[in-house]
């Protein structure tokens, strides 16, 4: 792994190296373009003094004919600039959010995520990296992974410390796109299903991921995604088809370091879009399944088979999403889904209801969560959000309490969060 | 020439390339991936370059609900998305023919529309079936 690793490196420090040093020969050229059209823009200036001086006779005209030009050369100079600050796109989000709830943890802050993204296109070529910052107390769902939860020297876990955080990343690939049929990406990257590749909480209704998530489909994978898709026009709609194929690292805690296997998980994923007509704006189902295996500590690694449905759909104001995913190891079945039916009441305010459930043997958690909630959204960079949640443990026969364990009880929450893109 | 409709009055914008593009004609869908940077080159190898006008700009709402089938807001939104999950950028935007102009005759890959009275020789027209 480690040769692949450096023989990688070398390959991106020799595909890197023209493009930088051309771009910077770009940047040199665009700059002494920027000073020479802030030049042009200066000598228009004094023309519009000098003829504001002049008699009014024929002054009107040229005025705005000047005024056009002024513009025309002020959007040129925008461009110019637009194509400097574009060699490299940063971007970033920001999400802060409460919650109080009757369960084992009732109420907290969390500085959830601040994630930055940096991106760059170079013809057939993109490269993504995403940064996130996150601060870990207070957040079970990071802990719960096993991402950052180690234990001190003291005898104490990281999750103690008020404060700690981490840097994590989550996205790191390059992709290469021969054309719409065939792409290639490398690198770490999300899973391929919707809910992984849309997880961002810029474009998440509810504050909180569904409660079965991470205990299907991995969120990420560090490997080889073959992709493409073809379409076919119908009207003024078209009838479209994708596939996702990959082979990449296992799944199971700091998977890049215990990766004690040679034998990789792969997963497959197709898509079909059907043509949206009148009312109908988006119609989209995907299938998704995943070979792999996990961790089970001393007994080495164990087999893990998942599948999954999903579609996602929109017709006038009306949006619906659904996932639902099964997935069997060690002789042990775990099943979970959601259903999200949500309204666009005007252009800045959405609501929406999800009802989700979790059935694993593997954590010993059977749940069944609703959330109905709101979001605000001014602009689109902005999401201003609130949902009250009910969660309800399920009885199940795999469920077993350990002695003095208290038994889990239903509880209700409510979670409000504020979210930015940069 | 591809025909808009904006409430009550009927706004026209024709399509316009760079004069060395050798592209005959485009259809709506092939419009449409070009302005959501779904297709990137051009069939001759040039990278495609779309050029937008300004989100408050009449010619942009009704590019944007004709062809892309959505409002500018949704396209906004689009964007962010994009922005996340590709790394993509939406096209870069110009409030005014002269501005729109002006790119797409100095930039090979560049496409854009404008009012056909803004129309002259530095751009081609490409129509649009």
């Amino acid at each position: 792994m480690k040769r692949v690793f450096l023989f990688m490196v070398a390959i991106l420090a020799v595909c890197g190296g023209s493009p930088l040093w051309a771009q910077q020969n770009d940047i040199a050229v665009l700059r002494a373009e920027i000073a020479q059209q802030q030049i042009v823009i200066a000598q228009l200036l004094k023309r519009i003094e000098a003829l504001e001086k002049q008699p009014p006779a024929g002054v009107a005209e040229s005025l705005q004919d000047l005024e056009e030009d002024m513009k025309a050369q002020d959007d040129s100079l925008n461009s110019l600039r637009e194509t400097i600050n574009n060699k490299v796109n940063l971007n970033g989000y920001y999400n802060f959010r409460f919650f109080a709830d009757g369960s084992a943890d009732p109420m907290a802050f969390q500085q959830h995520h601040l994630g930055v993204l940096m991106a760059k296109q170079l013809g057939k070529f993109n490269f993504l990296m995403e940064l996130e910052l996150q601060n870990v107390p207070h957040h079970p769902e990071i802990s719960e992974s096993g991402e950052v939860e180690e234990h001190l020297e003291d005898g104490t876990s990281s999750e103690d410390i008020s404060g700690e955080g981490q840097v994590a990343v989550e996205n790191a690939w390059m992709e290469y796109n021969h054309n719409r049929f065939l792409g290639v990406r490398v690198g770490k990257q999300l899973s391929p299903q919707y809910w992984w590749q849309n997880h961002y909480p810029n474009l998440t209704l509810s504050t909180a991921t569904p409660i079965y998530l991470r205990e299907l489909f991995p969120a990420e994978l560090v490997g080889v995604t073959v992709q493409g898709s073809a379409a076919k026009p119908v009207g003024a709609s078209e009838l479209g088809v994708g596939y996702k194929f990959y082979v990449a690292n296992n799944n199971f805690e700091g998977n890049s370091r215990t990766d004690r296997d040679d034998s990789k998980s792969w997963g497959a994923r197709g898509e079909v879009r059907l043509p949206a007509k009148g009312a109908v704006r988006r119609l989209d189902f995907a299938f998704d399944m995943y070979r792999g295996m996990v961790g089970v500590g001393e007994a080495g690694l164990a087999e893990d088979h998942v599948w999954g449905f999903e579609t996602q759909f929109e017709m006038s104001q009306f949006l619906f999403q659904s996932e639902w995913a099964r997935g069997t190891s060690l002789e042990q079945t775990r099943t979970g889904y959601y259903l999200q039916p949500a309204y666009r009441i005007d252009e800045d305010w959405i609501t929406f209801y999800r009802l989700e459930q979790l059935e694993s043997p593997r954590i010993q958690r059977a749940e069944r969560r609703h959330l109905a909630g709101i979001n605000f959204r001014p602009y689109p960079q902005i999401a201003l959000k609130g949902e009250l949640y009910r969660s309800q443990p399920l009885e199940r026969d795999f469920l077993h309490t350990e002695e003095g364990e208290e038994e889990s009880k239903p509880f209700n929450g409510i979670a409000l969060a504020a979210v930015f893109f940069f | 020439m591809w025909t808009g409709h904006a409430s009550t009055q009927i706004i026209p914008f024709v399509v316009i390339v760079n004069n060395a593009n050798p592209v005959q004609s485009l259809s709506v869908l092939e419009l449409r991936r070009i302005f959501t940077k779904q297709s990137r080159m051009w069939p001759h190898g040039e990278p495609v370059v779309p050029v937008d006008w300004d989100s408050t700009h009449y010619l942009r709402s009704v590019f944007s609900k004709d062809v892309l089938d959505r409002t500018v807001r949704e396209m906004q939104e689009y964007w962010v998305q994009q922005s996340m999950t590709q790394g993509l950028t939406p096209p870069s935007t110009q409030r005014s023919a002269r501005a729109v102009l002006r790119f797409v005759a100095s930039v090979p890959g560049a496409i854009s529309y404008v009012p056909p009275s803004e129309v002259d020789e530095t751009v081609r027209v490409v129509p649009v079936k």
